[in-house]
């Protein structure tokens, strides 16, 4: 009996991804590709690279978000001079009953869900230690470990424009994001709605709390739990493998574990999707975000004007 | 399937499996009845026996369900569930595992597959069509016979010498000359073996139907007693087809007599 009911439930998982949609919708108008593309990455466990014009919503969007999954925020603001203390905490002086002692503040990174914004305007040493927390899931001041928050994820958002002054990523530590998610302009009627919610004199709604720390964490499992078929798992491997033999349009291809991630993320989608098993749709849709900051283009295909999604168009018509 | 079963994957897959062997079984017979027919169809236009037909189409069916049955039911289920390819397969190579989501997927797909028997399995309009194709060639034989009065007399099997089989003459001439041969004797006049009734005597019965023949008196004309009216009724004929009032001597019947029974091989 209490199986059927856990089969009952899992039958509401995609109304409940719904709803998550649904209340976000509330405030952010459109994305909801990109809605989907975090939730994927939280189910995954894992992080998100955000890149965007300025203006598009992304910091309102992760903020929303947070609230509805009802997990702890906080915001970064890359600049130069952050330091990793900036990040990760530091010891302070406190006093207390006349006596002083070093007390562990700790830092934004100490959160449910970071938004680490602007992530490639700090110096590659504060970007080393929060991707190392990243990584870690523990940051270490001084000779002490702390563990951080659970679940716990860095949505790091960059701006392909406007490059001075900046730190690109390096490849070893773009890798670490599990998904690069591209966030368009919306349409015009999407524009046309934003503009009559935000410059009116109507507050916006304020979305509903749904989930929370214990569901993220039980549909993190269920995600891995996702079964998989050996073919559309030979299909990934075929995908992944295909970036690193085809030197016409790419020079470096994508590593294993862009096969883990893509599995990882595909099953996600399953999972959002409200299906138990994993289709070669979710591969293929999960193959962008998955792979597009993983293979670096070639001379050539950057010479034809091809970008990174239509080189993963064309390995995806190949297989 | 049965929508009240247990979603076990095990069971579950056992359940179709019935359903897909059901559905090749049917799907072979009709097969296995078309090359049955046709086959028949030749084996009619040389005049051979249906029997080689039938032991092709037996070998047929028993060599395609046996191959058919070694290909996996996976397959065969994606060939004709193609909208449900990838929770099949999903479902098939996960059944050993346990886990919520598996449980779910084969609820799932025990949902899906709710509907699925051995007539959804099969696609109705090429069952029909088989079906319309064996009518027509179970017929082909009969409009063959009706239209060709000259039926072909072969051996198959080339220079062996399984003419025998057959039990007719004709056959060897056959081979010794262009290889085929057409029997107009029996075509035309039926089988030879006919001809010896001519050897039987036949009493018959005219009932007062009018219409109605009684052949129960035929009796063997050589195990009945010998009566003198039996002998020589060709004089008789003769006598009857001669002029009325033609009368022939006692000495002149007896010789037609003798003469008749010289044909017939005995004393004379």
């Amino acid at each position: 009996m209490a199986e059927m009911d856990q089969l009952k439930n899992l039958e509401k998982l995609k109304d409940t991804f719904g709803n998550v949609s649904s209340e976000v919708a509330k405030v952010i108008v459109g994305q909801d590709e990109v809605i989907k593309q975090i939730l994927v990455a939280i189910l995954c466990d894992s992080n998100a690279l955000l890149e965007s014009y300025p203006g598009l919503g992304k910091t309102t969007m992760i903020k929303t978000l947070a609230d509805v999954l009802d997990l702890h925020f906080s915001r970064i603001q890359h600049t130069p001079d952050l330091m990793p203390s900036d990040i990760t905490g530091t010891y302070i002086i406190e006093e207390s009953e006349g006596k002083k002692r070093f007390v562990f503040q700790k830092g934004p990174i100490f959160a449910n869900l970071v938004l680490a914004d602007e992530i490639n305007r700090a110096t590659p040493k504060t970007q080393a230690a929060l991707l190392e927390a990243m990584q870690e899931k523990q940051v270490t001041v001084g000779s002490q470990t702390f563990k951080l928050d659970s679940p716990f994820f860095v949505l790091a958002t960059q701006n392909p424009i406007d490059q001075e002054g900046t730190y690109p990523l390096p490849e070893a530590q773009t890798d670490r994001f599990l998904l690069k998610i591209l966030v368009g302009y919306p349409s015009f009627e999407e524009e046309t709605d934003i503009i009559n919610r935000f410059s009116g004199s109507v507050e916006t709604k304020k979305p509903a709390t749904l989930l929370g720390e214990k569901s993220i964490q039980l549909l993190q499992k269920l995600t891995r739990q996702v079964p998989i078929a050996d073919d559309i798992k030979r299909r990934v491997v075929q995908l992944v493998q295909s970036t690193r033999n085809t030197p016409e349009l790419i020079e470096y291809g994508a590593s294993p574990r862009a096969s883990i991630g893509l599995i990882l993320a595909a099953k996600a989608r399953a999972l959002i999707e409200g299906r138990k098993f994993v289709s070669s749709k979710d591969v293929d849709a999960m193959a962008y975000p998955v792979l597009r900051h993983r293979i670096m283009l070639s001379f050539q295909a950057e010479r034809q004007g091809l970008t990174a999604d239509d080189v993963i168009t064309e390995l995806i018509k190949k297989l | 399937m049965d929508r009240n079963s247990s979603f076990g994957p095990k069971r579950l897959f056992r359940e179709l499996k019935w359903e897909v062997f059901k559905t090749m079984l049917l799907n072979e017979i009709l097969n296995a009845a078309i090359l049955f027919f046709a086959l028949n169809i030749i084996l009619t236009v040389f005049n051979m026996s249906y029997l080689y037909s039938a032991a092709v189409a037996v070998l047929f069916l028993v060599v395609r369900m046996t191959r058919s049955w070694r290909k996996s039911t996976i397959r065969r289920l994606e060939e004709t569930n193609p909208e449900v390819h990838e929770i099949l397969r999903t479902a098939y190579e996960h059944q050993s595992h346990n886990s919520l989501m598996v449980q779910g997927l084969m609820f799932d797909l025990q949902k899906r597959l709710s509907t699925v028997s051995a007539g959804a399995l099969l696609s109705a309009r090429r069952v029909f069509s088989k079906v319309l194709v064996v009518m027509f060639l179970a017929f082909t034989p009969v409009l063959i016979i009706s239209f060709t009065p000259y039926l072909i007399q072969a051996n198959p099997l080339g220079d062996m010498d399984f003419g025998s089989l057959w039990g007719e003459g004709g056959r060897e001439a056959f081979f010794e000359s262009i290889g085929v041969e057409l029997n107009r004797t029996e075509a035309n006049y039926g089988d030879a073996r006919v001809l010896d009734l001519g050897d039987q005597a036949m009493d018959v019965e005219l009932l007062t139907g009018g219409n109605m023949l009684s052949f129960d008196q035929t009796q063997d004309a050589q195990e009945r007693p010998r009566r003198f009216s039996d002998f020589p009724f060709e004089a008789e004929a003769v006598e009857a087809e001669s002029a009325p009032g033609a009368r022939y001597d006692d000495s002149d019947i007896a010789l037609i007599n003798r003469y008749s029974s010289c044909v017939r091989g005995q004393d004379c």
